[in-house]
């Protein structure tokens, strides 16, 4: 009790440090946000010795938003993002007899530390909130259908951007990383089918993940024009997300083109003094 | 740009999962062979119930396969190696056929002859909903056919046959017929033996393999049956259940869990068995594969499947020429034991009464 106690009181000293220190900076920058809309289509492949020891492959669509604002507490170095997608994969397996569906969800909520760098420069690192939820349905399986994509666990987000002007038109090129660390995800057991856990066996589903269990990349390499009132976003983006439980390999890849839009622009073509969260 | 990006985490990937591969098999006649054998290997249930050695087997029918094996011939070669697990769980599909293991059933009587029930029993006159058939029998015998569990049978199409025929029609006793049910869905049990217990009770067990290895298999997880809700009719009187060498997988469970109620006996013959859920997979030439996985035990955590036997005393088969005769032995054997406990009991508790002593 007494070392909670403590804890508590620590955590609270350092609080008033960070509230102390970014008082000032709160009232004197503005924070707009910065909002992102995507779409994306791509190729993909799955592989879930679960249902089937082929690799899979197809094509993927996707539809993503991201919102991203300058922390209240320090708006000069810290970002807040909000980040949720979609993605639906349509697959066939290499001899094309059987087919793969796959549906995704992904929210993300995170923090990362900025660093404005000389020549235009910018690199943040910080983390991330990650909960995906999805399966893959293979479609002539009968008691073993269904491979349930589901975890939930914090990750590292580190981007590198750069920003600079052909004619009067801002540009802004980043690449940003995020790689799963630690959570939890759902495997059913080597050889357990949906009845038994539809019976209520449900011991040994979920497992503890890091990085020799459930290894994720998701890199988005982007360029951004800058028209002023609005930003358009064209981007590359590889998603790769692997697990390892029970005997069992899950892996899912995805390359694909982006388009987005960002309807208030990024900040970057006004004179104002802007704090454009855009990474 | 891009390919520079996908190379570097390509490498990365193959870097930190190298760890995990799976093997890769060849699509070619050798490699679809080893694909299957591995598959089944790691993954099939009844080895040392049915003292296969598999190694030895697989070696015995891979030396018949040459690089330039046809795939007809690919085919036919695996099915004989599937053949030696006599599971009829177990089936390789292509694109030009399935294969099926129908020992299990084709070495045995039929005991069933579904045009002399129709015509002989039923009268061709019969109700019919979520793929069950009923009727009332002379002397107030509820009887249901029930050929199949691939539909779901819905808990209002319950509720009406169990209203006609003890509601309305007010049957004494009722007569279960699952001869010729190859089985379906296993949520059908829950569904039916709901309405036939007024407590939880245990029906069985079932296992899956936790790893490849041949004997690593989970701990019995018990498979609980609860009582139907009381929105719904319950049936807690005497019961035949009426079975035959075709009863086999979801069907020959029902008959396990059946068997184990005080107020159910068991008419016919030894059920086809089935005891394994069946997996699926596939080899990398596209063909699928189906076998047993999970095995399912009685209540008493014996095996199911090589078949469940009837009742003592319930044993009955049908000769072909009986039933070409319009004769059905088993149906008319459970037909005579409800008529002799009629006219024994006492007809102020004839509804209630229990005719199976113990």
């Amino acid at each position: 009790m007494i070392k909670i106690k403590s804890i508590y009181l620590l955590l609270l000293t350092a609080c008033s440090f960070l509230f102390a220190k970014t008082a000032d900076a709160q009232d004197t920058l503005p924070r707009p946000v910065t909002s992102v809309y995507r779409l994306e289509v791509g190729g993909t492949n799955a592989r879930s010795t679960y249902l089937s020891p082929l690799r899979y492959s197809g094509t993927l669509w996707g539809a993503s938003g991201e919102w991203m604002k300058a922390f209240q507490r320090d708006p000069e170095h810290i970002i807040m993002t909000f980040a949720g997608g979609i993605n639906f994969r349509n697959m066939l397996n290499p001899p094309h007899s059987a087919r793969m569906i796959g549906a995704d969800a992904r929210f993300n909520w995170g923090l990362a530390y900025r660093w404005r760098m000389p020549n235009n420069l910018q690199l943040a690192l910080g983390g991330l909130l990650d909960i995906n939820g999805g399966a893959l349905y293979l479609t002539r399986n009968g008691n073993n259908p269904v491979t349930v994509l589901a975890s939930a666990g914090i990750a590292l987000d580190i981007s590198l951007s750069y920003h600079f002007k052909i004619g009067k038109l801002p540009i802004l090129i980043s690449d940003r990383l995020n790689i799963p660390t630690i959570g939890a995800f759902f495997s059913p057991q080597y050889g357990e089918t949906f009845y038994e856990i539809y019976l209520g066996n449900y011991k040994g589903l979920a497992h503890c993940g890091w990085w020799g269990n459930n290894f994720g990349v998701s890199n988005m390499l982007s360029v951004k024009l800058d028209f002023g009132r609005t930003a358009m976003e064209i981007g590359y983006r590889y998603d790769y997300r692997s697990f390892y439980a029970n005997h069992l390999i899950t892996r899912t890849a995805g390359n694909s083109f982006v388009i987005g839009v960002i309807p208030q622009g990024l900040g970057l073509k006004k004179k104002t003094k802007a704090n454009y969260a855009g990474y | 740009m891009l390919r520079y990006f996908s190379i570097i985490f390509s490498s990365l990937l193959l870097f930190l999962t190298a760890c995990h591969d799976t093997p890769d098999y060849k699509d070619d006649p050798i490699g679809n062979f080893d694909a299957l054998a591995d598959i089944v290997a790691n993954r099939y249930c009844y080895f040392e119930e049915k003292g296969i050695d598999w190694k030895a087997v697989c070696a015995k029918h891979r030396a018949k396969v040459k690089p330039e094996t046809s795939q007809i011939e690919l085919f036919k070669i695996m099915s004989d190696l599937l053949d030696e697990l006599q599971d009829g769980h177990v089936n390789l599909s292509s694109r030009f056929s399935t294969s099926y293991y129908r020992k299990w059933w084709s070495d045995y009587p039929q005991d069933f002859n579904l045009r002399t029930l129709q015509q002989y029993y039923l009268d061709f006159d019969y109700m019919s909903v979520s793929g069950m058939n009923y009727k009332m029998l002379p002397d107030s015998i509820g009887y249901i056919y029930c050929p199949s569990f691939s539909n779901q049978i819905s808990e209002t199409s319950l509720d009406y046959v169990f209203a006609v025929l003890y509601g309305v029609e007010k049957a004494k006793g009722m007569i279960i017929d699952i001869r010729n049910n190859g089985g379906g869905l296993l949520t059908n049990i829950n569904t039916l033996v709901g309405r036939f217990i007024d407590k939880e009770i245990c029906g069985g067990y079932i296992r899956h393999k936790t790893a490849p290895e041949p004997k690593a298999f989970s701990e019995p997880y018990k498979i609980t049956f609860k009582p139907a809700d009381h929105t719904h009719i319950r049936y807690q009187g005497p019961i035949i259940v009426l079975t035959n060498r075709s009863c086999y997988s979801a069907a020959n469970n029902f008959v396990a869990v059946m068997k184990s109620l005080p107020n159910v006996r068991i008419c016919g013959a030894r059920t086809g068995g089935g005891g394994g859920l069946p997996f699926s997979s596939e080899l990398p030439n596209g063909w699928a594969i189906r076998f047993s996985a999970c095995p399912i035990t009685d209540s008493e955590d014996k095996p199911t499947e090589f078949g469940i036997d009837p009742s003592p005393g319930y044993e009955v088969h049908c000769t072909e020429e009986e039933l070409a005769q319009g004769k059905d032995a088993i149906l008319d054997f459970a037909i005579e034991v409800y008529r002799k406990a009629f006219e024994a009991a006492d007809k102020k508790t004839q509804r209630s009464f229990n005719i199976f002593p113990y």
